[in-house]
């Protein structure tokens, strides 16, 4: 493979203005996740020492095994929701290595509100066991939660991917073989019961812990009977007598060792034969990354820059270099491994889409996993290219890109706009894996465009009913909308919503994906095969 | 298509960017501008990159140039022998790749510009993308103006081959 030849003049004003405006998005960014992982009343620290708990971040570090990474998924969930009282939606996601085994960890968080789940909770839960499923991860629960948050349980408790979802998740993944263990540090009360309960095993840490169907209050207001809680669900009841729990703990370190104990026992997976090579550097900074990443979400650069400061060697095979060269194909290896990346290098046309298929194809061929690297204004209208069938080759490359066997990766590295976010394995699509880029904004359309759009519609709306449309008014419309949209539109947005699987500086994208890549090599390779190609 | 030279072991990508009036280089994307080239023949000479001057040997041994400069010596060798600039066969005009608008003009006509300059920026699909000369010459025709939409092939600005005159 050839090296990729960067033309980035690193002199230049525009890579100065570029790489200043991206480390200051970026800053922010890291401030944020700093202030979501770790600001919290000093009080609520307080009560949580004076119980002997340690903090949930604590008890993953301790857990991890030392020195190994841990990439956290979906650190600023929840970031635009309920008034900032649910940081990182409630629940700390993660992959790391416990015991020599590559874990997924989902840690209540009761440093907020007694870790009560939101209904963002129960969605960023329900995704990480997904994650655990998609990618035959085991799973280790550390549960402390006060249970769904009540005022807002119509967005928690009912609905298909709501917290009965979690249950439903957990006993598939035992189904599967996927190992789960639960270390319960305080109260599993309601659902949150069944975490324990579902799990293959479970430690409960004496004193704190407990589970139970129903608190003490609730028993009381329901049969009348008064119980303390560590009669109705301690460490000391579930581990002798009801054996819901397995393993009674001294305190929290020594459940996590236990824990860790219990790890060691588990077999190893066997990983998916995967094409992989001796890891290797880029030949180019990571960090000119952020004068590559334009000012504008409007102005365009060449993603072989971005190519050549992700992959090892700065190296890429690029597949027909000369078609439809608004997508570029190609093979590269990320920390060993091979994979088949498609990027966007401008709106997608016929020919585009029909290579981005073709190369989809071949990668599923190959066994080779794909990587989508997103800054798409979507799939090019008008006259014509509807004549030359731009919607039946946009359907194609969404064909191919759906019935993918091979696991797919998506980073959204700047715009994603209209059906091109589908095509280049947007959410909807299954990718194992969603990264996002702190300067990303999404949206069935631009802002502007939307914008005119509305206005449009507004200013017909009024001629139809015999009024006259007003020049001023319709600019105050635009505005309005333009301002509302524009919000909408931010990566902050999408991550809090859950639309992907976090944001992360462009620069740690190298290591994210190798941590993702090596997680999906556990699951075996779904069916090949395609549906109707319309040609 | 540009040239690739290994320098004392190192593969290194050029591109002659303009001739006149002084020979612009691009090695490995950093643009320098070398001025009074001088001859091709063996001996010394001198030369001025970016302003600065700098004086070397040369001498063409049988596996390839040797140069000699500020105390060290550089083995130098032609891998692919690449376009030189002249642009001569690629096309002078600047088509629309796509229907758009133009956002900016960068050029002016009777301007001499260089291959793979900047001509103007448009924006197609909320899209931005600058449009740059395949070749160098001179601005003849600028055929659009700032906010106008246009059709895609449409031809956008024309170039002429610049006159011979005075390097």
């Amino acid at each position: 493979m050839r090296k990729i030849q960067s033309k980035l003049n690193i002199n230049s004003a525009d890579y100065r203005a570029n790489s200043a405006h991206n480390r200051r998005i970026v800053a922010e960014f890291r401030e944020k996740q700093e202030a979501a992982r770790h600001a919290r009343p000093a009080r609520d620290l307080d009560r949580m020492e004076k119980q002997g708990k340690m903090p949930p971040r604590k008890r993953i570090e301790m857990l991890l095994d030392p020195a190994t990474p841990f990439l956290e998924l979906s650190s600023l969930a929840a970031n635009r929701e309920y008034g900032g009282d649910s940081p990182s939606a409630s629940s700390i996601v993660g992959i790391g290595t416990v015991s020599g085994r590559e874990v997924l960890i989902r840690a209540d968080d009761p440093t907020v509100k007694g870790g009560a789940w939101y209904p963002l909770t129960t969605k960023k839960i329900v995704r990480a066991l997904d994650i655990a499923m998609e990618n035959h991860l085991p799973v280790i629960h550390m549960c402390d939660s006060a249970g769904g948050f009540l005022q807002l349980q119509s967005e928690v408790f009912p609905d298909k991917y709501m917290a009965g979802r979690i249950f439903r998740n957990q006993s598939i993944l035992s189904k599967k073989g996927i190992k789960q263990l639960a270390l319960v540090f305080g109260h599993c009360t309601a659902g949150g019961a069944y975490i324990p309960g579902l799990s293959d095993y479970s430690v409960i840490v004496r004193g704190t812990g407990a589970v139970f169907l129903g608190g003490p209050p609730l028993v009381k207001a329901a049969t009348g009977e008064e119980v303390t809680v560590e009669e109705l669900g301690g460490a000391e009841m579930h581990t002798s007598v009801s054996g819901t729990c397995d393993y009674p703990a001294r305190d929290e370190a020594d459940a996590i060792r236990i824990g860790r104990e219990i790890v060691s026992q588990w077999d190893r997976p066997k990983k998916w034969e995967f094409q992989h090579e001796a890891p290797e550097p880029p030949a180019y900074d990571p960090e000119e990354l952020y004068g590559i990443l334009p000012d504008d979400i409007k102005k365009s650069f060449d993603m072989r820059e971005v190519i050549a400061r992700l992959v090892d060697g700065s190296r890429f095979h690029e597949y027909q270099p000369n078609y439809g060269q608004t997508l570029l194909c190609g093979y590269a290896n990320i920390w060993g491994i091979k994979v088949g990346i498609l990027a966007n290098n401008g709106v997608l046309f016929n020919e585009s889409s029909l290579k981005g298929a073709h190369f989809i194809e071949l990668c599923n061929q190959n066994n080779t996993p794909l990587l989508f690297l997103q800054n798409i204004t979507g799939y090019m209208i008008g006259r014509e290219y509807e004549r030359r069938g731009i919607t039946k080759d946009g359907a194609k490359m969404i064909m191919a890109q759906s019935c993918s066997h091979v696991p797919k990766f998506t980073v959204m590295c700047n715009g994603s706009f209209g059906a091109g976010n589908y095509g280049m394995c947007g959410r909807a699509f299954d990718g194992r894996f969603l990264f996002t880029w702190p300067n990303h904004q999404i949206g069935v359309m631009g802002g502007d465009q939307a914008a005119n759009t509305l206005a449009e519609v507004k200013a017909n709306q009024i001629r139809r009913n015999g009024g006259t449309v007003d020049e001023s008014e319709i600019q105050a419309l635009w505005q309005e909308t333009r301002s509302a949209y524009q919000d909408q539109l931010s990566a902050y947005y999408a991550t809090s919503q859950l639309w992907d699987d976090g944001i992360i500086d462009p620069v740690d994208t190298r290591n994210a994906l190798a941590i993702a890549l090596s997680a999906s090599m556990n699951a075996p390779l779904g069916d090949p095969g395609y549906g109707v190609f319309r040609f | 298509m540009s040239f690739r030279i290994l320098l004392d072991g190192h593969e290194r990508e050029l591109a002659v960017l303009a001739r006149r009036p002084h020979l612009v280089i691009s090695v490995d994307g950093r643009i320098l501008t070398v001025q009074d080239p001088g001859t091709e023949g063996d001996g010394r000479d001198t030369l001025i990159i970016d302003g600065t001057e700098m004086s070397l040997a040369r001498v063409q041994t049988a596996s390839g140039l040797v140069l000699r400069s500020g105390g060290r010596t550089f083995a130098a060798d032609l891998l692919v022998a690449g376009d030189d600039g002249s642009g001569d066969g690629a096309s002078g005009d600047i088509r629309a790749p796509m229907p758009g608008a133009v956002v900016a003009i960068d050029v002016a006509v009777g301007e001499i510009i260089a291959s793979g300059e900047a001509v103007l920026t448009i924006e197609s699909m909320k899209l931005q993308t600058v449009l740059s000369a395949a070749r160098a010459g001179v601005v003849a025709e600028v055929l659009v103006t700032e906010g106008e939409v246009f059709d895609k092939d449409q031809i956008l600005v024309r170039l002429a081959d610049e006159e011979d005159g005075d390097a």
